[in-house]
């Protein structure tokens, strides 16, 4: 049974090389934008398209089975309850920027936002 | 190898790799990202790279993705298709790596293994919700690939160095 290095400095080239890339990547991809709604996918459907900048709170049924509670709340959204077992989407937190999004695996459940909010000011009376 | 001596001894890899699915979430991750984990039981199949070939690894990953799920009772769930998917292309993936490149250590094909695992299982995600969404979760979860997978890469080749076959 041949037995080859553990690591050399080959290794821990390649992988800083790959941590480095994944690091810009993931600093690119920072949501900065702020998200106006949220779109709430139940198997593969759409289920509702929430306005963040309404507050309320509200249970996502399917067939009538009691899958999740949802809380809007000052622009942001998150999973406050589910039935799942790992909780991944409650532990996510809530999500506010534009492109962020909570997933459910089990329940079928995805939940992401969507379009920037309208800039405050009108373009043309700056110019 | 005889035929009762690799039975035996994958039937040990399965047992300790599904025991070690079970009792690793007592170990917390140290950054706390939803779903973050350290993925130690994929540890014996970095150690059988180098003395197997590709059924028996194949037969290793689905017998430790089979019990360990029945255990911790995510059998069929969607999860488990997520998991196992993942589990199947990342070791296709380290055994075509582990033959091509031979002048790179064990830790990297951990990570190679562990990356490719999570595109898959994003990949599969995508599928069950039906959303591609879910891959700005993507450069996140290869972040802790990388991590997790230097740290298994670490252990297995340390067991290579010191357990006489």
């Amino acid at each position: 049974m041949k037995n080859r290095e553990i690591f050399s400095k080959k290794d821990v080239v390649i992988v800083s090389i790959i941590l480095v890339g994944l690091i810009g990547w993931a600093l690119i991809l920072q949501h900065s934008q702020t998200a106006a709604k949220a779109v709430i996918m139940v198997h593969s459907k759409v289920y509702k398209i929430v306005n963040l900048n309404k507050n309320e709170t509200f249970k996502i049924k399917w067939k009538g089975k009691y899958l999740m509670t949802v809380q809007v709340k000052d622009g942001a959204i998150r999973a406050k309850d589910s039935t799942c077992k790992n909780k991944i989407c409650v532990h996510t937190g809530w999500i506010s920027k534009d492109g962020q999004s909570i997933v459910c695996v089990p329940n079928h459940i995805i939940i992401y936002t969507e379009g920037a909010k309208a800039a405050s000011y009108d373009l043309i009376t700056t110019q | 190898m005889t035929l009762s001596k690799k039975i035996s001894i994958y039937g040990m890899l399965v047992a300790v790799g599904s025991a070690v699915y079970v009792f690793e979430s007592f170990v917390p991750f140290p950054i706390p990202l939803p779903g973050a984990r350290w993925g130690f039981s994929n540890v014996v199949i970095v150690y059988a790279l180098p003395f197997s070939n590709v059924e028996w690894l194949l037969a290793l990953v689905i017998a430790k993705a089979l019990i360990g799920s029945l255990v911790s009772g995510r059998f069929f769930s969607p999860t488990f298709f997520m998991g196992i998917s993942g589990s199947i292309i990342a070791t296709l993936a380290m055994f075509v790596s582990y033959k091509l490149l031979k002048k790179v250590g064990m830790i990297f094909h951990s990570v190679f293994g562990a990356l490719t695992n999570n595109v898959v299982q994003v990949f599969v995600g995508a599928q069950i919700v039906a959303s591609w969404m879910i891959f700005g979760y993507l450069p996140y979860m290869e972040i802790l690939a990388v991590i997790s997978g230097s740290v298994n890469g670490v252990i297995a080749g340390m067991l290579l160095k010191r357990v006489k076959g």
